[in-house]
């Protein structure tokens, strides 16, 4: 495996050591080069900047601290992943503890015909206020934290985040056969939770 | 071929009919409702690929840095040794790795329970039937209790609730926790 980032994997092999013997200029370098990997990850597992900026910086802090137990068998980038994963969905479980009650796009429809009475939750939308395209845009990035935890972690990683099946199953400590099949799930939950906006009309579809 | 069958090729390909093999593609020439499930497929698909990465924030790496200033390289303590012995990185092990991370689980929190239920005796709030519930005394417990490090305890518990994910498959939860 080899990292993705601008640096070789030697480069990272080495700054790695670097770090764990306390050096912090090295293990700046690394924040440099995974920032935007980690953060952008967390912010798409909970929609927020600034509970995203918190849990990106402790996943960086813990990654620091924990370096002595850091073997090298995973690679850097992946282990990183890992960490920021374990952090952002036990804080994603926590807000939807906190959220419960609050209306879901889960519920199903009331009938055939389409009794679309209920309202589609999105915090920060007002149709008039955003031009179409980013509405659109919020519109996805609603449907994408909508999904469960486990889902929305697999969907960011391949979907946005461009990492292969293996090393997401490093990541998050499940099977290959695991990954597939709960990426085979969020792409059909998404496309049912966007039809659901198309039969509403609140999003649009381009003929 | 059934609509299911169908459904689930689209599914995987995105949609996409010109992957699809020749008997679902045949499908699709008869079936509009499929034909509009790939329609929406694709549209997803093309939503999710316009959507921008998030880069991190002006002084991101300073903050972390800031922080990290202070803190020291500590290596992991005894449980997480235990656990990083027992998760190998290999994905084939996923169902092993659950199954010692939940044994794991059990013994750390199980002695903990124990432990606590011998100190203050029975009828005290947990319950049993298949799921862990770990309890903490209230502040003004009653005193002359045995000591129990219960902020050790769920130190161990916050580290091994990240693996909960893992723990899932072989039916362990961890029902509750306070601060």
């Amino acid at each position: 495996m080899t990292s993705d980032a601008g640096l070789s994997r030697e480069q990272v092999e080495d700054l790695v050591e670097r770090a764990r013997a306390g050096d912090r200029p090295a293990f700046a370098r690394l924040v440099d080069e995974y920032q935007d990997k980690i953060y952008g990850y967390v912010y798409r597992m909970l929609g927020d900047a600034e509970e995203a900026e918190d849990v990106a910086q402790e996943t960086f802090l813990r990654a620091f601290q924990s370096l002595p137990s850091f073997r090298g068998a995973a690679s850097f980038h992946t282990w990183l992943y890992r960490i920021a994963s374990n952090l952002s969905i036990d804080v994603a479980r926590r807000n939807r503890r906190q959220n419960d009650g609050a209306i879901s796009l889960d519920e199903p429809l009331a009938s055939e015909e389409g009794d679309y009475g209920r309202e589609i939750a999105y915090e920060g939308i007002g149709p008039e206020q955003l031009t179409a395209r980013r509405e659109t845009q919020e519109l996805v990035r609603g449907a994408i934290e909508d999904l469960p935890e486990k889902l929305r972690a697999v969907v960011v990683l391949y979907e946005l985040q461009g990492e292969s099946y293996e090393d997401i199953a490093e990541i998050l400590g499940c099977p290959l056969g695991t990954v597939k099949s709960r990426l085979f799930n969020a792409r059909a939950q998404l496309k049912d939770k966007l039809k659901q906006l198309v039969e509403v009309g609140e999003l649009e579809v381009e003929q | 071929m059934t609509c299911k069958q169908v459904r689930r090729l689209l599914v995987s390909c995105w949609g996409e009919v010109e992957q699809l093999e020749a008997e679902a593609a045949a499908h699709l020439t008869e079936c509009e409702e499929c034909r509009r499930e790939a329609e929406m497929l694709r549209l997803t698909h093309g939503l999710l690929r316009e959507a921008k990465p998030e880069a991190a924030p002006e002084g991101f790496a300073q903050r972390v840095m800031a922080q990290v200033g202070e803190a020291e390289p500590t290596g992991a303590s005894w449980y997480q040794r235990a656990l990083g012995w027992l998760a190998p990185p290999a994905p084939t092990f996923g169902r092993l790795r659950a199954a010692a991370v939940a044994l794991v689980l059990v013994l750390l929190l199980g002695g903990g329970v124990a432990l606590y239920r011998g100190a203050v005796g029975p009828g005290n709030g947990f319950s049993g039937a298949g799921a862990l519930v770990v309890g903490v005394p209230r502040d003004g417990a009653s005193p002359g209790e045995a000591p129990i490090d219960f902020e050790a305890l769920m130190l161990q518990h916050e580290t091994l609730a990240q693996t909960q994910a893992l723990s899932e498959d072989v039916g362990v939860h961890l029902v509750s926790y306070r601060r």
